[in-house]
């Protein structure tokens, strides 16, 4: 991809020329390796911000370093763990360290989305009343009221299906800290998702 | 768990039984596929003989694919994709 705005096209032409060969890999590469997890950063964005401008701000500044520091990923290794830390360690230092408090929760444009789509997406197969019963934004309100660490574990092995190791690595935690972690997140989560099931008549003591 | 200092090793993890609470500090890798392959035998063996164990494991199986299923990903934005593909098709 090598298009530009026309507004840019003088500009970026004579910054075209003075590309490397070098350059040129580098970018083909990143765009190839990077770009396709740009959907699963944007979540895991709006998981941690709960707010569509921070997270969008947070990929964008993610892929900024991570095209500055692409020379320092490791071929071969997952690219997806590699972003999803930098995005975090981001997230910490814009969010956490300099208290500055991330944008207003945005519940009802969340939970307008989830009552848009309701269930047209639970066509899963399962035939499981209890599965079936739950709304989407019951799953994620669930989810969300999970103490925080309980709640990235779940996220990342989940819903972005990381392995121990690679959640370890961006936790900054030991493996059997994760394994408790999910251990105890699910049976809470579980508690939670029952009382949503019960709501619904079902009955979750049989 | 008595302390077996290495004595008749391997005959002992294949046959020796594990406790609840032990169990329980498997049963998320086991849900997740994590476990070792030594793991992985005396944790089916404890699920097998113990009801509450395996209640709670295909529980923490669904709950697991409950997430998977139910929690819906958002698409980015197209701007912010836009905005990427021309940071990084521009020299730094
Ligand atoms: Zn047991």
């Amino acid at each position: 991809m090598t298009t530009s705005p026309s507004q840019h096209k003088k500009n970026s032409a004579q910054k075209q020329t003075a590309l490397t060969a070098q350059e040129q890999q580098k970018q083909q590469e990143f765009q190839e390796e990077a770009l396709k997890h740009i959907n699963a950063l944007y979540n895991y964005a709006l998981h941690l911000t709960m707010n569509p401008d921070d997270a969008h701000d947070l990929v964008q500044e993610t892929y900024l370093k991570a095209y500055r520091f692409f020379d320092s990923f490791e071929k071969g290794t997952n690219c997806k763990a590699w972003l999803f830390k930098i995005l975090k360690n981001n997230y910490i230092n814009k969010f956490r360290k300099n208290a500055r408090e991330p944008g207003k929760v945005d519940y009802d444009l969340i939970k307008d989305f989830y009552h848009s789509i309701k269930d047209s997406q639970s066509d899963h197969g399962q035939d499981d009343v209890f599965f079936r019963s739950l709304m989407h934004d019951e799953v994620y309100q669930a989810l969300n009221s999970l103490p925080e660490e309980f709640k990235e574990v779940i996220q990342l092995c989940d819903i972005e299906g990381f392995t121990y190791e690679e959640i370890a690595n961006m936790v900054e935690s030991p493996i059997g800290t994760v394994r408790s972690r999910l251990y105890r997140g699910r049976k809470l989560l579980r508690n939670k998702l029952n009382d949503f099931a019960k709501k619904h008549g079902y009955n979750t003591d049989d | 768990m008595t302390d077996i200092t290495g004595f008749n090793h391997i005959t002992y993890e294949l046959t020796r039984t594990m406790n609840c609470t032990e169990a329980q500090a498997l049963m998320s890798a086991a849900v997740d596929g994590e476990l070792t392959l030594k793991e992985q035998q005396i944790f089916e063996k404890h699920i097998l003989e113990c009801e509450p164990c395996r209640l709670e494991f295909n529980e923490a199986k669904k709950t697991k694919s409950i997430i998977r299923e139910k929690i819906v990903r958002f698409k980015a934005p197209q701007s912010l994709v836009n905005t990427i593909l021309k940071l990084s098709s521009s020299p730094q």
